[in-house]
């Protein structure tokens, strides 16, 4: 039986350990919080595997123990200077333009470091929703089971969300002409 | 419609989530007014950013290791739940000796080179026979498909020289295998096992290779060559004593890009 769950959980969930990781990276932005909060979703999930539902998605269901865990354990947005409130960025597209960070280099390495460090300024609701959805490519449904929240809410937040990336990033896309 | 609204409905545009009169609709409304444009590029180069300019790290070897150690001992946790407490404590002093032994054995699973190397020679001297045994590659997929808990794929060789002997359900690294065997020319064989399993959880190899944009990880030990890859969740491994670029090759050979 223990050996069957095993197998199962090791053909099913594991697979998914490298996005459930990447996705603890940026929402805790700290290697050694990722460390943790990965390992111990993946505690959890196996621990409460016999309740998984053979044929649902897999990531998503572990995306959803994960972010349980974040907002009980790594909860640290409301007093983290570095979060920026959206409205800031919603009337001052380009703002890249007077910022270092902005400039635009042909380094992807850079270009990466930038990109990152615009979703580092999202409040962690809008980055949760942004991160399911637009880069492990979760349905809105399952992005807002997994967050808690009704799909509106996952949709009004994926909108600001990406409307900051754009507006931070603006200077890449006029520079580099990104393919679309 | 409001402003906020009209909004979303562009988002929904950009994500395919309008029935047809309301992509009609809301894509007439775009093709007339520049501002709801200007909103709905923004989105879609936020979200090129998101799906594009976000690299997965790799995850640190070591995590995935620990991981399997903390469940190992979940494992043997609900074992003992399951025997019972007061069973439990009777047998306590065996139960310690046991989960002593285990801990040995975890430490050595880990060593998959050796112990795929030490398959083929049992495999060699007669020790591990064949639950089927069957020239057909259709037919060895169909019997490990109830058998282990992933998809196994065993190819024909046959423009190879080597032709199929069998296959059993094995373990390797304490996990369920599918072992398969080809049998070539001079008396020369190929043993495959397949696996659930990722190639950080292996010890450092002797060489490393890419080939078609697929990742080798190879052992030399002794006479034998072990030669790892990844296809999605599983780890394939082919070992033999034959000479090491002639079992490379069959691996290059075998390997699908996943």
């Amino acid at each position: 039986m223990t050996d069957d769950l095993r197998a199962r959980f090791e053909a099913e969930a594991l697979p998914h350990f490298r996005a459930v990781f990447n996705v603890a990276r940026r929402l805790t932005r700290r290697d050694e919080d990722a460390h943790d909060l990965t390992q111990e979703a993946f505690f959890r999930a196996y621990r409460k595997f016999d309740t998984f539902a053979p044929g649902t998605n897999c990531k998503a269901w572990l995306f959803t123990i994960t972010y349980s865990l974040f907002v009980n354990r790594y909860h640290r947005d409301r007093r983290d200077p570095h979060v920026v409130p959206l409205d800031q960025h919603d009337e001052v597209p380009g703002r890249g333009s007077t910022d270092a960070r902005h400039v635009p280099t042909p380094a992807r390495a850079a270009v990466a470091a930038d990109v990152e460090t615009a979703l580092a300024e999202l409040p962690e609701e809008y980055r949760a929703a942004i991160l399911l959805v637009d880069v492990e490519e979760l349905s809105y449904e399952e992005a807002a089971a997994a967050l808690g929240c009704p799909v509106g809410t996952i949709r009004s937040r994926l909108f600001r969300a990406r409307k900051h990336l754009a507006a931070s990033l603006r200077d890449y896309d006029m520079a580099h002409r990104r393919p679309r | 419609m409001s402003g906020e609204h009209f909004d979303l409905a562009l988002q929904d545009l950009l994500d395919g989530r309008l029935n047809p009169d309301e992509q009609a609709r809301v894509q007439a409304h775009v093709d007339e007014c520049a501002e709801c444009r200007s909103v709905l590029e923004d989105l879609r180069r936020g979200r090129a950013w998101a799906r594009d300019g976000l690299p997965a790290a790799d995850v640190p070897p070591d995590l995935v290791d620990d991981l399997r150690r903390r469940l190992d001992g979940a494992t043997r946790s609900r074992s003992a739940t399951w025997i019972g407490r007061r069973r439990f404590l009777a047998i306590g002093a065996g139960a310690v000796a046991a989960g002593l032994a285990t801990a040995v054995y975890v430490r050595r699973g880990h060593d998959w080179p050796n112990e795929a190397i030490d398959a083929y020679r049992e495999f060699r001297a007669g020790r591990r026979p064949f639950d089927a045994e069957t020239p057909d590659p259709p037919a060895l997929e169909a019997f490990f498909r109830t058998r282990v808990p992933f998809h196994t794929r065993v190819f024909d060789f046959g423009m190879m020289n080597y032709r199929l002997a069998g296959g059993r359900v094995d373990r390797l690294g304490g996990r369920a295998a599918a072992l398969y065997v080809y049998a070539g020319p001079d008396n020369r064989h190929l043993v495959c096992e397949m696996f659930v399993g990722t190639l950080t959880e292996l010890t450092e190899p002797s060489e490393r290779r890419e080939h078609n944009g697929i990742p080798f990880v190879i052992y030399r030990r002794g006479a034998y060559t072990a030669v790892f890859w990844p296809e999605t969740n599983v780890l394939c491994v082919v070992v033999s004593d034959m000479p090491a670029e002639e079992t490379i090759a069959l691996a290059f050979a075998k390997a699908v890009k996943t």
